[in-house]
């Protein structure tokens, strides 16, 4: 399975506004669980996990977070929402909690247990490594051209 | 040489740990390192550190655990990765 099909078209949301990391913790973990992935507890989670150890990365231009909790059981169907955020929202460091990161992609995992996620988590990690991968799917206009781009980029690291 | 203990940590030891492990278990393979590879959250290994010879954490860690921790985060996003591997290596065959 790769990357694209495990986000889904239902799972991003486009932030054009100012917009904290509450809103967009809530609004990706709406999506999650209208579409059945998590529970509502999930959620609590995340964002209990958030505060203790935050997954803020800096990556260059574009900085990402990775925002997720122990799936336990409350994961009912491995997913990841991607939130684009235009404007930035503050995540805290992972490596420095007292360092704040502008991020402007938020990957909410909600994943399994063990290493049957360990080929989408690297997909992640690889997408994350290259800042050209990062500035196209900033640069695409709507979920639908987002969900193209990532099924595209994905699929060229396979190839290489 | 003795054969190392590492310990691999994050916040819940599901996800990001898991990355660093793999990424690990590659690195040693090509240096030919033998180590004991092990992988747990921050919070259950608090008054266990003492049982490893290295940690290697996505997480920032209590001070008292500071001495034998390595921040991984650059193994997962790229940023300074070739300084921690230096690092793993030479830790592994000190």
């Amino acid at each position: 399975m790769s990357l694209s099909e495990y986000i889904g078209k239902d799972h991003i949301r486009i932030f054009e506004e100012s917009v904290d990391q509450a809103e967009v913790l809530h609004q990706l973990g709406d999506m999650l669980i209208q579409t059945g992935a998590v529970s509502i507890e999930y959620m609590e989670a995340v964002r209990k996990r958030e505060q203790a150890f935050p997954t803020g990365l800096y990556t260059g231009e574009v900085n990402v977070a990775i925002p997720h909790a122990d799936p336990e059981n409350y994961v009912k169907q491995p997913a990841i929402a991607l939130g684009v955020v235009r404007k930035g929202v503050a995540f805290r460091n992972m490596a420095d909690p007292t360092d704040d990161i502008s991020v402007q992609l938020v990957f909410l995992l909600a994943p399994e247990r063990g290493e049957t996620q360990l080929v989408i988590l690297e997909q992640i990690m690889n997408l994350i490594q290259d800042q050209a991968n990062m500035r196209q799917i900033m640069d695409a206009q709507g979920t639908e051209d987002v969900w193209n781009v990532l099924g595209q980029l994905v699929q060229v690291e396979e190839k290489l | 040489m003795n054969k190392k203990k590492v310990l691999v940590i994050c916040g819940t030891g599901v996800a990001t740990s898991t990355i660093v492990m793999q990424k690990l278990k590659a690195f040693l393979r090509d240096k030919s390192i033998e180590a004991t590879l092990e992988q747990s959250k921050v919070s259950d290994v608090l008054n266990k550190a003492g049982q490893y010879d290295l940690i290697i954490s996505t997480t920032a860690v209590p001070p008292s655990m500071v001495d034998k921790v390595i921040n991984a985060v650059p193994l997962l996003t790229g940023i300074g990765k070739e300084q921690v591997y230096d690092e793993i290596e030479a830790r592994l065959k000190m």
